[in-house]
Parts: structure tokens; C-alpha cells; sequence
């Protein structure tokens, strides 16, 4: 069950089955301090991808602090009209991708494209914790650390496909530089794409 | 023409550029001159005059992408790629790459451009330098190298520039003068004291900061400390600043932006530094520099670049160690050889120019401390002498030796008007300055024994070279030759690829021409080497 409340500083927050989505103090003010802990490439990249719509101060916030489009990925179709009612999003820069299943991603036009450029992943607590294995799931697609997931990335790029599977990954652990560095891509071949996996894995030595 | 500078390393090593940014505009025609460095260097921006556009790449951001978990694997990639993309949007006529990192090879390769300088490594991976003097550069990294130019002078004529003058110029801003106005700095002696770095080896002790500090007001009355630091250094900084001021030393801080920090040096009498970016910093104003060389800093490569700094560097065999590696003393030798007697004392006579008590103390000292006397040499580039230099053949193989490289590396040599007389003029001002009481005969006969030695350097070069190009090298000689010549080369393993092929029967032509272009280097450069003790020793006839 989704509820409108009033929180102390007058803002409407929403609770959902009792949990509530935002501060019921100040949302503004615990959005602003969520966004500090995830400074890095703020203001680099073309996309925000952010795990739960909550109660949309966390997306207002980014699109405060940053030019990136927001796509919000929300399973909850009830609560992207609650948040909708909230605030009035342009359009232009925010997109709910409202989705039952995680891997309903890969169809998603604005997703792939989004993919095609530099993006960001952020999750919203509250909300991961309402469905965390679809989060979870989720979350996967989107980081690119697991050769499935990379490998769709890498291709929605426009290049050729990976290697069937990572050279050096050891499983379980999350692919890094030295993975993508190890495939016939960077070994083989003059790609032009090579030099910047070459240059990366220089600042990582 | 559009030229796109890229310089992807610290601060400092961005203020060593300088001249070379300043001279590109006046001896190309660069129309706009742009640059590609790391985020915290363009807080240089305000005061770099002449540049269109300052691109910058977020380093710490893009290291934590690659090794946070919680970032996609894929971001810094293409954060990267987009930025680099923007950057060749410009159409770069030239792109000279001043950074001889991995690093900055590869992202000068992925730039676009019909004209390159410095250091590229192309999609293949193969890494290109695109001038002799950055080959230099790649030839002469490791630490212990006998001699080697200083990075300006370097950077400078691997740009194709010419001339001796090198015009470090900066411009003072109004937040740089505003920062300063609070600080007291109306006495006539002023010591600016930059007391960290940003390497723990590089950094002299607090406690040997204090004893200076303490004993040098002892010997200048008048003087008034400023100890500078950046924001995220104030609390170290006022822990010294504390106990400083208990022990009744007149003495202030300065948490300072670089614009302040180039005020602050313009208006005082001596910078006190270890290697750090101020140091750097005060080669565009007129104060005199007491550079403490410790750690990893090699004051050849990166010393106070104007003339007549003091650079004082212990008398350790450490010294200087690898930049990337912990110091390999039980106690940080290098520090505690330098003692804050000597460093109060040099002070005391550098800030009255008192040259002849240097030397004295020099020579106390010699068993701790070697003192170097910096100087922008008439012959083209920057050198740290020993004040207390009592070898002349030494110097005399040292500039030589500078000489010949300079002409090898510029090419100068293949110039059929090549002016091998007009170099040995100045070499032989340069010895009469350095050595006014000696004769011309204690160089006579050393540069005989050099002239020699150069000769058969040639002679053996030669017939080496023929083995070569018949396609029967002789590789053990030629191994010979290479080490004791450069030990450090990199031609060393394709003489051992050579070595392989050999015995198989079938020698690559590429492995080939590698060896061959070392060796003719050599051939060359002992020919110029000979060409230039020639004029030199007829300039030391001429002027008895």
C-alpha cells in the first residue's frame, strides 16, 4: 500500500507497505547528503541510471547537480505516479523505466541508448530494500561486471563482440581493467579503442 | 597552426613546461595553442597566458572507476573516450606530447593529428618519439644515469626550439595580490619556507625546520619567516607554526593558492624548498632558491631552473633513489645527512650572496653535503655545478659531452655550416668562469685524452656497423660496445632477439636496423664529439 505524508518540513514524502520511501524530517536535505557520497563522474557523464524512484527528491537532487538525463528504474508502476504527483520532472531529462523484470532492460530503446554513452548507476536504498533481488538483478545489467552483462555493453557500443569468456576472471569477483585488457580486443587488434583500455590499465598499475 | 600541448603528470612537472609553452608561440606559428593536462593542474590557468583552451582529464575519478565495484566497469572507458572525442573535435594541426608516461602515449596516439611530437604509441603499440631528444628521454630514465639535460631543456628542443633564453613567465593576478595583503611582508627580509612536499621522501623533518628556522634569525636579526602551505596542509602546518613561535621565532603562515603563492615570492628575498611545485614556481620571479634535494628528487632533471640557486643534496649513494619505491635506509639518510646548521648557515650567506663562505662551508661539509651552484649555460642549457669542483677534466668531459649531445640530438651536426667554432668559443668562456684560475693546459690534456677516446669510439663504431650491414653482426662485440657505453639500453634485448635469430640462421631486418641505428648513433656522435674538442682545444690555443 502506497501513502502520501506530510514530513516536518512540510514536503510530501511516501510510504510504501509502512516503509517510508523518504525523510519524513527533511527529504530535501537527506537527498542532498546521498548525492556527496556519490560525487564521482557527477559531472562526466551523459546518463544517470537510478534503482528506485522513491519518493523523487534524490532524482530532483541530481538533476540540480548535474546536465545528465536520469532514467529511473522503478517496478512499482503505483509509485512512479505517486512521485509524478510530487514533482513535475522535464521530461526532456527524466525517463521511468517501469519494469517487472531485470532483464527487460536489454529491449528498453532509452536504456541501450543510454548504454551507448558514459552512465552512472545509483541506488536508492529505501527502494532496493522494497524488492531487493529485482534491484539486485537490476543493478548487475547495468554495472557491467559479469562477462554477460559486459559483453551486451560493449556491443551497444558498436564493437565487435568479447572473447566467450574472460581470460584471467577468476568468478564470483567483480570483472575489472585487467579482464577487459586480456581479450583478443586489446591484445589483438588495432581497434582505435585498444589505446584508451591500454591507457586505463596504465592508471591502475 | 592548432597545437594541442599534452602534459599528464603533476604541477611541477607541468611549470617545467613553461618556457616551451611560451617559446611555441614566439618561434612557431602557432595560431591557437591548447593544452591537455590533469584536473589540479589548471589551477595554473589564471596565470598562464595564451592558451585557447585547457582541456583537463579527472584522474582520481577515473581510477576510482576502474577499481569501485559500485561503477560500472565500462565507465571510466567511455568518460575517457567522450572527452578525447571532444578533444579531437579540434582538429589539431600538431600534437606534442611532454608527459614520457604509458599513460599519456596512449592517449596522444588516440588523438588525431598530422604532425606529432613526443611520445605516441599507435593502435599496434608501438611506441613512436617522433624526436631524438625524447628517445633521449626513454634512453636516459633510469635513476643512476652518469648525465642527463634537465627536463626543460629536454622538452624544450625536442619541440624543435632554439636558443638559450628560457622565459618563464607568469602573470600575477589580483586574487594572487589579495591573498597576500594580509601578511606581514614589509621587512627587508623575508624568507619564504614551503616546508612540505608531496612525497614523505622528499620531506626534511620538522624538527630540522624548527633548528633552522631558530638558528637563522640568530644570524639575520631582520628576518621574518612566512611558512607557505596549500589549504589541506594548514594543520600540519600550524603544529610547526606553534612550536616555532614558542621557541620566540618571528615567523607566519600563508595557506595560500598558487596565485598567492606567486605573490608571496615576488615580494620576498629567499624561498627555502625542498623538490616541490613552488620551487618550480619561483623560476618565474627574481627570488633567490636554497633547494634541499632529498629522496627521489634528481636535481639534474628537475633542479631550480634560473641561475644561481644553491641545491644541497647529501652525500649518500642512495641518493637519488627510484621515484615509485619506499626508501630503502633503516632512517631517512638522505634527510639527516643535511643538518639544519648547514642549511641555517647557507642561508645566512646566499641571502648576502656571500659565495666565497659557500664554498667554505662547502668544503667542511664535503663529507656530508655536496653544494651545486646553478647555471643557465651560454651553450644552451641549464646545469648544477659543484661550487666546490676541483676536477677540471671533469667538467670539461661533462660539458663536452652536453655539447655533443645537443648537437647530435638537434641535428645540427648534418648543417654543412655546422658551427662547431662558435660552440667551442662558448665552451671555453663557460670553462674560464667556472675554473678563472686555471690555465688552458690542464684542459689541453685532457681533451686530448678525450679526443682520443672519441676516435676510437668512431673506429670501433664503424666496423661494428659493418658487421651489420653485411648481415653477420658481431654481437658479443657489439654487446661490449653498447654497455659500456649506455648500460641501460634499450637496444640490449633486440641484440639478444638478434642473438636468437642468429642461431636459427635467419636474422629479422627489423632487429637489424635497430642495432644499426645504435651504433651509427654512436658513430655520429663520436664524430661531433671529436669535431667539437677540436674547436674547443683551438679556442684554449688561440686565447694563451
Amino acid at each position: 500500500m502506497i501513502e502520501a505524508v506530510t514530513s516536518e518540513n512540510g514536503s510530501v514524502v511516501l510510504r510504501q507497505n509502512g516503509r517510508l520511501l523518504a525523510s519524513a524530517v527533511n527529504p530535501q536535505a537527506e537527498a542532498a547528503e546521498w548525492l556527496v557520497r556519490r560525487a564521482e563522474f557527477l559531472n562526466d557523464v551523459k546518463s544517470i541510471f537510478v534503482l528506485g524512484a522513491g519518493s523523487g527528491y534524490h532524482v530532483a537532487e541530481i538533476l540540480k547537480k548535474t546536465n545528465a538525463s536520469v532514467i529511473v528504474i522503478e517496478r512499482s508502476s503505483d509509485i512512479q505516479a505517486a512521485v509524478s504527483a510530487i514533482h513535475t520532472f522535464d521530461s526532456h531529462r527524466v525517463r521511468f523505466e517501469c519494469i517487472e523484470k531485470a532483464r527487460q532492460l536489454r529491449a528498453s530503446t532509452h536504456v541501450k541508448s543510454a548504454i551507448g554513452g558514459s552512465f552512472l548507476v545509483m541506488c536508492h536504498a529505501p527502494s532496493c530494500a522494497s524488492a531487493p533481488e529485482f534491484y539486485r538483478e537490476c543493478k548487475s545489467q547495468l554495472l557491467g561486471r559479469d562477462w554477460g552483462s559486459l559483453n551486451w555493453q560493449w556491443q551497444l557500443h558498436g564493437y565487435a563482440s568479447l572473447d566467450a569468456q574472460p581470460k584471467i576472471h577468476s568468478g564470483g569477483d567483480a570483472l575489472t581493467i585487467y579482464d577487459l585488457e586480456q581479450t583478443e580486443l586489446v591484445q589483438n587488434s588495432d581497434e582505435r579503442e585498444r589505446m584508451l583500455i591500454k591507457a586505463l590499465r596504465e592508471l591502475v598499475k | 597552426m592548432r597545437v594541442l600541448v599534452i602534459s599528464l603528470l603533476r604541477l611541477g612537472d607541468f611549470i617545467q613546461i613553461l618556457p616551451v609553452l611560451n617559446a611555441l608561440k614566439m618561434q612557431l606559428n602557432v595560431r591557437e595553442l591548447d593544452l591537455l593536462t590533469f584536473d589540479p593542474v589548471q589551477q595554473m590557468a589564471p596565470m598562464v597566458e595564451g592558451v585557447n583552451k585547457w582541456w583537463t582529464l579527472d584522474r582520481d575519478n577515473l581510477q576510482k572507476g576502474l577499481r569501485h565495484a559500485d561503477i560500472p566497469l565500462l565507465t571510466s572507458f567511455n568518460v575517457l573516450k567522450e572527452k578525447l572525442d571532444q578533444v579531437n573535435g579540434r582538429n589539431y594541426d600538431l600534437v606534442i606530447n611532454l608527459t614520457q608516461t604509458h599513460f599519456s602515449g596512449w592517449v596522444a596516439g588516440y588523438i588525431n593529428s598530422p604532425q606529432r611530437t613526443g611520445l605516441v604509441i599507435d593502435a599496434k603499440g608501438t611506441a613512436l618519439f617522433h624526436s631524438s631528444w625524447f628517445q633521449y628521454l626513454d634512453d636516459h630514465a633510469i635513476p643512476n644515469v652518469k648525465d642527463i639535460f634537465n627536463y626543460t631543456d629536454i622538452f624544450f628542443y625536442g619541440c624543435g626550439l632554439k636558443g638559450s633564453e628560457r622565459q618563464w613567465r607568469l602573470k600575477e593576478t589580483a586574487r594572487g595580490v589579495s591573498e597576500i595583503a594580509a601578511l606581514n611582508l614589509d621587512g627587508s627580509e623575508n624568507i619564504v619556507v614551503q616546508l612540505f612536499t608531496s612525497d614523505s621522501k622528499k620531506t626534511w623533518s620538522e624538527q630540522s625546520w624548527l633548528s633552522t628556522l631558530t638558528q637563522l634569525q640568530l644570524f639575520r636579526p631582520n628576518v621574518r619567516f612566512t611558512l607557505l602551505g596549500a589549504p589541506n596542509e594548514e594543520s600540519r602546518l600550524n603544529s610547526l607554526l606553534e612550536k616555532a613561535e614558542a621557541r620566540g621565532v618571528r615567523v607566519q603562515k600563508a595557506i595560500l593558492s598558487l596565485e598567492g603563492a606567486l605573490s608571496l615570492l615576488k615580494k620576498s628575498q629567499l624561498l627555502i624548498s625542498a623538490d616541490t611545485s613552488i620551487k618550480h614556481l619561483a623560476n618565474a620571479v627574481e627570488i633567490p632558491v636554497l633547494e634541499l634535494s632529498l629522496g627521489s628528487s634528481d636535481l639534474r632533471r628537475t633542479g631550480s631552473y634560473k641561475n644561481d640557486s644553491l641545491i644541497l643534496q647529501a652525500q649518500v649513494a642512495c641518493a637519488p633513489c627510484p621515484h615509485s619505491s619506499p626508501c630503502s635506509q633503516a632512517t631517512h639518510l638522505c634527510a639527516k645527512m643535511i643538518s639544519a646548521d648547514v642549511v641555517s648557515t647557507t642561508a645566512h650567506h646566499f641571502m648576502s650572496s656571500n659565495w666565497l663562505a659557500i664554498k667554505e662551508l662547502a668544503s667542511e661539509y664535503s663529507n656530508e653535503v655536496q653544494f651545486f651552484r646553478t647555471k643557465m649555460m651560454s651553450t644552451g642549457f641549464w646545469m648544477a655545478n659543484d661550487v666546490i669542483e676541483n676536477s677540471p677534466e671533469r667538467v670539461v668531459e661533462t660539458l663536452v659531452e652536453r655539447c655533443t649531445w645537443k648537437f647530435l640530438l638537434n641535428r645540427e651536426h648534418l648543417d654543412p655550416l655546422a658551427k662547431f667554432g662558435s660552440e667551442g668559443v662558448q665552451l671555453r668562456r663557460e670553462l674560464e668562469e667556472i675554473f678563472p684560475d686555471h690555465g688552458s693546459d690542464v684542459f689541453h690534456s685532457h681533451l686530448n685524452f678525450l679526443e682520443q677516446e672519441a676516435d676510437a669510439t668512431n673506429q670501433k663504431a664503424a666496423t661494428l656497423l659493418t658487421t651489420v650491414q653485411s648481415r653477420s653482426p658481431a654481437i658479443d662485440d657489439i654487446q661490449e660496445f653498447i654497455s659500456n657505453h649506455q648500460p641501460a639500453s634499450s637496444t640490449l634485448p633486440w641484440l639478444e632477439r638478434l642473438r636468437e635469430q642468429a642461431k636459427g640462421g635467419v636474422v629479422e631486418i627489423g632487429s637489424l636496423r635497430r642495432v644499426h641505428n645504435h651504433l651509427e648513433k654512436y658513430f655520429y656522435k663520436s664524430q661531433v664529439k671529436a669535431k667539437l674538442i677540436r674547436s674547443l682545444k683551438s679556442q684554449l690555443t688561440e686565447s694563451k
